[in-house]
């Protein structure tokens, strides 16, 4: 809210410069966005959280630096004189609570020109355009005391009653913007005899609205229910500034000050001649707000002492009525221009905000505690240590997804994916069921700006819909049976391709001690697929990825539940080790994972490593054949292996390797 | 001369002859006429096996094997040897750089999270989660945010089949915590949230907070304000101020906004601090009766403080990142510099 310093110092003795008030107003928790220099005015702009109400308004801000300890100065004036036959105008309320107050009064000749100069200044300052001085009048007393006022033209209205209801089913109203609206059956409206000439609270009817012809005026000052008018201006898309004050509530005792204030003012500066009295609907007025505040309880919660008659200053000066005061508690009755103030909470935030937080101490003396182990975070971090110790960049990439995309690569589940309304109500995206297109996305990117493409990787949720009575566990803190199923999944891409993709694979599952091996594209663990490898072919075409890059995902719960961090040591040996390489011819469909597999069930327990070095294909070789060239590591716990002995197992595994899977030697 | 004698003297003329080679070729030699080809020693060695008997021939065998295995060991270590001094010998570069396999690098976001859980963590808060999904009175009406209220529009929500929604903030963790924990509490929730915000330079859909929460008898507000700072100063720097400016939270009463000293320009006013030498960094406050009250837990009895913090902010600050949208991005040339 725009606030002119001028227009301030019309309700506050201030002298001080604009900084110095908005230094003042910004301790005490009003938001200060800025202030700008106009002349020789300053206009500071303020951020009002959504408690304070009161606030929305001159003399709103100006109360709150009374309470700050500059001097108030007396309330605008108001006198007119009432002229003329009392308004044939009744009023009739069909919900009273969505309209607790109601005030209709009648100003006639009215001459509809422009306002003076110090109005509109004023306006302008506070950002609103100047139009006529009945809605300038409006808009002034608006922002004076943060009651909206509306003026319908008397002429234009159809019979004499004005009904406050809620819309009925298939009406319209074409609003002072122009535009038809169809209205619901919840919003407020404010009808003639005919139908509703205005949305209560959001916007005026085209038709009844003032203009130069206007002589004789309808001022309305009402109460609204704030939910309904929210609802309705949501719903039309409609934000006013009395919509937005009506949102937050205003106060019942200002409907009727701010009635009277505008019959002045257009009296004063239009001529108006105001019909006597006027037109009310009201139900009873709200209840004292009745609040005892335990002395105690303020330095329970604050950690800090404030004496009893501090305390007791503070809330006087709030403008509570104290009512019963002793050694223990203070009963009183909150300040009707301060709804927010409630409850005994409330009151404490007042005494601390004014207090200044600043001077509340700095307590260490939270109590020593050892923080509970994480299992889970720690898996995760060792994971991210894997990956990137071993040249993987850990990426950031939306859990939204296109609604129209085919899943791109095969993920695990099959569920349903979880569309998501964009606030228009429409669905128009999901949430990711797998993390491996945008992974090549981010490939795709770094490819077009010809950088060096790495191992890339994420830790992230994907989801999926479960159906309804489902269940499934989680391992977070709990569910409420909900019906969607997010977890967890680790997800690679590796650029340069399968190998280097399932040695990343291998690396983690060797690092968490999970006896893992893959088969094909799924990755196995205890007979149960716990992640899926491969090169997805489509997805890599779709998207435009060029590097051959393969994908891996793996769910990270699977992964946490089985792993063991902790690591015991074998008794290690200081012997040397002897290394053997062998290289043999195979057919092409022999399997590098059966030739491993031949050698370990061949060799003794003293080979320890038996690492495939080199795949190498050549015509020499003959058609559809191989040469695979491994080195096997031979190791004993107790003593130096003679060369004999490791050649021996040597010339046992190549004939092994020679009559199971057709290896020959290499000539 | 016996195949054991005739077997030691090769070995001791080998090793003499090898020794004694001071180049690759001479080497090679020496390594060819002991083990290559029909004619070399060895094959002559393994031909007199012939004469034996086959008690004698087995025992043979495997020394003549266990020698060859030797001389070839021999060969191989020297061949490495020789390459290692080939390559000392060359003229010295000492500009030429170092060679190792590339390091990737931990999400700069994440770097920050993990800093953020540390040091809470040894300030003795446990680290929870809770599900990204979640549903309205999670993530509202137990935090005192009723629906259809203006307080609400600091929190505009993407929904999914209400009344489950994407959470728009860490707080939910609060509420879950304390229906399933008894107090004393202290823990941090980290996570991801969303909000339907267009992305520029500094929102995003999709973002990182971690939330705080101190639940017990005695918990107060100046303790609230000691755990903070003790952050601050871990996070950025011991001598880094705090400030504390009142404001509003729905879940929180009396409510603060909590500003550092700009670790940038020292307090004295730079661009990074709009010139005011303070930094916005995270919301706080002590917990409101009613979220006791939502989640059974007597407010009579219990106080509790709260915070919560943006973690892209923070990472955005310490590391002076201009745009957040750089974070998802993930151009290779701006994670590697992290
Ligand atoms: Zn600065």
């Amino acid at each position: 809210m725009k606030v002119p310093l001028s227009w301030l110092k019309a309700y506050v003795d201030l002298r001080e410069d604009a900084a110095s008030v908005a230094r003042a107003l910004v301790a005490a928790g009003v938001g200060v966005e800025g202030v700008a220099g106009i002349g020789n005015d300053a206009v500071l702009d303020l951020e009002v959280t959504a408690n304070r109400a009161d606030l929305l308004s001159m003399r709103g801000v100006a109360r709150e630096l009374s309470l700050l300890g500059r001097p108030s100065l007396p309330d605008p004036a108001i006198s007119f004189q009432e002229s003329g036959e009392a308004a044939a105008v009744s009023v009739r309320v069909e919900d009273p609570g969505f309209c607790p107050r109601y005030i209709g009064r009648v100003l006639r000749d009215v001459r509809v020109g422009p306002s003076p100069v110090w109005m509109r200044e004023r306006l302008e300052r506070a950002g609103l355009r100047p139009i006529n001085v009945v809605a300038d009048v409006t808009n002034f007393v608006m922002l004076e005391c943060g009651q909206p006022l509306h003026a319908f033209d008397l002429s234009k209205w159809r019979g004499s009653e004005v009904v406050v209801r809620r819309a009925r089913a298939e009406e319209r109203i074409v609003a002072i913007d122009g535009k038809e609206y169809p209205l619901g059956p919840g919003d407020g409206v404010i009808a003639d005899g005919a139908g509703p000439v205005a949305v209560a609270g959001v916007m005026g009817g085209r038709d009844s609205e003032i203009s130069e012809a206007t002589r004789d005026v309808l001022l309305e000052s009402a109460q609204f229910d704030p939910v309904s008018v929210r609802r309705a201006s949501r719903r039309l898309g409609l934000k006013s500034e009395s919509s937005y004050r009506f949102e937050r509530g205003v106060e019942w005792s200002t409907v009727e000050w701010a009635s009277r204030r505008a019959a002045h003012l257009l009296a004063e500066l239009a001529g108006a001649k105001p019909a006597p009295g006027a037109s009310e609907a009201r139900v009873s007025a709200p209840e004292p707000r009745w609040i005892t505040m335990r002395f105690r309880h303020v330095v329970r919660l604050l950690g800090m002492e404030i004496p009893p008659s501090r305390m007791y200053e503070i809330l006087e000066k709030l403008g509570c009525r104290i009512e019963k005061a002793d050694a223990d508690a203070i009963t009183l009755i909150a300040p009707p221009a301060r709804r927010d103030l409630k409850g005994e909470i409330d009151l404490v935030e007042e005494i601390a905000r004014i207090t200044g937080y600043d001077l509340i101490p700095v307590d260490l003396g939270l109590g020593l505690k050892v923080a509970a182990d994480a299992p889970r975070d720690r898996v995760m971090r060792e994971i991210r240590s894997v990956l990137v110790t071993s040249g993987a960049f850990e990426v950031l990439t939306s859990s939204f997804e296109e609604a129209h995309a085919q899943p791109l690569t095969k993920t695990w589940s099959q569920a349903p994916l979880v569309p998501l309304r964009n606030p228009e109500g429409h669905v128009d995206r999901t949430l990711r069921s797998s993390l491996a297109p945008s992974l090549l996305r981010v490939l795709r990117t770094n490819e077009g700006s010809k950088v060096a493409l790495r191992p890339i990787f994420e830790i992230a949720k994907v989801y999926r819909s479960v159906a309804p009575g489902v269940a499934h566990s989680d391992p977070d803190l709990g569910r409420d049976r909900s019906p969607f199923d997010e977890r967890w999944v680790v997800g690679m891409a590796v650029p340069s391709g399968y190998a280097d993709a399932r040695a990343l694979v291998e690396r983690i599952l060797n690092r968490l001690q999970i006896p893992g091996h893959i088969q094909g594209a799924s990755i196995q663990v205890e007979g149960r697929a716990i992640g899926v490898l491969s090169i997805p072919e489509r997805a890599l075409q779709e998207l435009g990825v060029l590097a051959p890059a393969a994908v891996a995902e793996l769910d990270f719960d699977a992964l946490a539940a089985r792993a063991a961090l902790t690591r015991k040591v074998r008794p290690h040996s200081t012997h040397p080790a002897v290394v053997r390489d062998v290289s043999m011819t195979f057919a092409e469909d022999v399997p590098w994972e059966d030739v491993r597999a031949c050698i370990a069930q061949t060799a003794s327990s003293l080979l320890v490593v038996a690492e495939l070095f080199d795949v190498f294909r050549d015509r020499k070789l003959g058609d559809r054949k191989k040469s695979l060239a491994f080195s096997l590591t031979f190791l004993a716990a107790d003593r130096t292996l003679s060369g004999a002995e490791v050649d021996a197992i040597v010339a046992d595994i190549r004939r092994a390797l020679q009559e199971r899977l057709g290896g020959e030697e290499r000539r | 001369m016996d195949l054991s004698t005739k077997i030691e003297e090769t070995r001791k003329r080998f090793a003499q002859e090898l020794s004694a080679a001071s180049t690759q070729e001479e080497r090679d030699r020496v390594k060819n006429r002991y083990l290559s080809g029909p004619k070399c020693v060895l094959r002559g060695l393994f031909g007199e096996l012939g004469r034996l008997s086959p008690a004698q021939k087995a025992d043979g065998g495997r020394a003549l094997n266990a020698l060859k295995g030797e001389l070839e060991e021999a060969c191989r270590a020297l061949a490495q040897q020789d390459r290692r001094e080939k390559e000392h010998k060359l003229p010295p570069d000492p500009s030429l750089p170092g060679r190792l396999p590339p390091l990737g690098r931990r999400h700069p976001v994440t770097q920050t999270m993990d800093d953020v859980i540390e040091v809470f963590a040894r300030l003795g808060f446990d680290v929870v989660h809770g599900p990204e999904i979640e549903n309205e009175r999670n993530n509202f009406q137990a935090l005192n945010i009723p629906l259809d209220h203006p307080s609400r529009d600091a929190f505009d929500t993407f929904y999914l089949e209400p009344p489950w929604l994407l959470r728009s903030h860490t707080s939910p963790v609060q509420v879950r915590t304390m229906l399933r924990r008894k107090p004393p509490i202290r823990v941090i929730a980290p996570g991801k949230v969303f909000r339907p915000d267009k992305a520029d330079a500094s929102h995003l859909p999709m973002f990182h907070q971690v939330e705080g929460l101190a639940v017990g008898e005695g918990v107060t507000f100046a303790q609230l304000k000691g755990v903070l700072l003790l952050f601050a100063e871990s996070m950025f720097g011991v001598g880094t101020q705090v400030r504390f400016r009142p404001s509003f939270f729905p879940f929180t009463e009396p409510s603060a906004e909590v500003d550092i000293s700009c670790f940038i320009c020292g307090a004295k006013g730079c661009s990074a601090c709009k010139g005011s030498g303070w930094m916005e960094i995270l919301g706080a406050g002590m917990v409101h009766p009613h979220v006791f009250e939502a989640v059974g837990l007597d407010p009579g009895r219990f106080t509790g403080f709260a915070f919560g913090m943006g973690i892209e902010r923070i990472c955005m600050l310490r590391h002076g990142v201009a745009d957040i949208r750089y974070f998802l991005e993930n151009h290779l040339r701006f994670l590697e510099q992290f």
